[in-house]
């Protein structure tokens, strides 16, 4: 089964352990270094306790990441933030605002979230919901760009091939049709 | 039997024939999938009967073994007491992270105190379903 969902909306839903408790909530989401997977949540506390923890959650402890909580096995599987942190190395960083540039050098808009397609083994990024300039269409409308196969990407700006502009969508529901496109096409090439 | 009929039935001493309480509730042992101890409407001193001191659940009474039978919870099934505290209407949610409803009612087993199943808002999950109950929410796998 495959859910898509946006990095933002993942922020404050419940950490919640297989026993009922929630631990923590959402902070920010890490991607791992390349930004193709979410290596790790960062977590903040809960109600009274709301502030930023020390523990962060890395994907591997996570059994489910729902519409509604995150789901793990106990409170043992949360590691230091720090080393969660540095093992998904850098680069992943925060790409919100950055400019997508394609490869032609024609910049189409700018990053507002990240798309993320998530399975029962993996969350990978699928794509960016994106800010678009005339390049793709009307100016400042809201489009989501497939994350394509071989990309550069930094905190500054993201490199998309080219023909990622063909395969825009307009809301998420039409984007997982166009991400499969977009994959079946750059398989082939 | 539901939870919801369970509730309310006077609990009487198998010894000396006399009510000790009302059963007012369930604490469900979410490992073994069964019900560990009844909470009473109390009248002495403690508030839970531990289904080993169950001797019968019928229509129209709970025996216990006796009066002395009843405990206050500590450790691991205080906390289960403290989660199964507002059983019906809690949250439910799949390990895979999507909520399931409400808890409506919990079916038991009468004999052994096995949870047969747990009825939701939205469907009848089977009890060997069941994978923990906590403060947050009553967790099935999906």
């Amino acid at each position: 089964m495959t859910v898509l969902m946006l990095a933002t909306e993942l922020a404050k839903r419940p950490v919640v352990t297989l026993a009922g408790e929630a631990v923590a909530q959402v902070k920010d989401v890490v991607f791992d270094s390349g930004g193709g997977r979410v290596g790790a949540f960062t977590l903040s506390g809960r109600g009274l306790f709301s502030g930023p923890m020390k523990r962060a959650l890395p994907w591997s402890g996570v059994t489910g990441l729902g519409e509604d909580a995150v789901m793990i096995r106990g409170e043992e599987v949360l590691e230091d933030r720090k080393e969660v942190v540095e093992r998904s190395g850098p680069g992943g960083g925060d790409v919100l605002g950055a400019r997508v540039l394609s490869d032609a050098g024609v910049e189409l808009g700018r990053v507002t979230d990240v798309v993320i397609e998530v399975t029962r083994e993996a969350a990978a990024v699928a794509g960016y919901q994106v800010d678009s300039t005339e390049a793709l269409g009307h100016r400042e409308r809201t489009v989501y760009l497939p994350l394509a196969g071989t990309l550069a990407i930094s905190g500054e700006a993201l490199l998309v091939p080219a023909p990622a502009a063909e395969y825009v969508a307009e809301d998420l529901p039409g984007f997982a049709e166009r991400v499969r496109a977009f994959r079946t096409r750059t398989t082939e090439a | 039997m539901l939870l919801t009929q369970l509730t309310g039935l006077s609990v009487v001493s198998a010894a000396d024939a006399t009510s000790v309480g009302v059963a007012d509730g369930i604490v469900i042992d979410p490992g073994g999938r069964r019900v560990a101890a009844l909470r009473l409407k109390k009248t002495g001193s403690g508030s839970y009967l531990p289904w080993s001191g169950v001797r019968a659940v019928g229509r129209d009474a709970v025996l216990a073994a006796g009066a002395d039978a009843l405990r206050d919870v500590e450790g691991e099934l205080k906390r289960l007491a403290e989660a199964c505290g507002e059983l019906i209407g809690k949250r439910v949610l799949t390990d895979a992270g999507a909520e399931a409803g409400t808890v409506r009612d919990v079916d038991v087993d009468p004999d052994s105190g096995t949870v047969l199943a747990l009825h939701t808002t939205r469907a009848e999950v089977p009890g060997a379903a069941l994978l923990g109950i906590g403060g947050h929410a009553v967790v099935v796998r999906a």
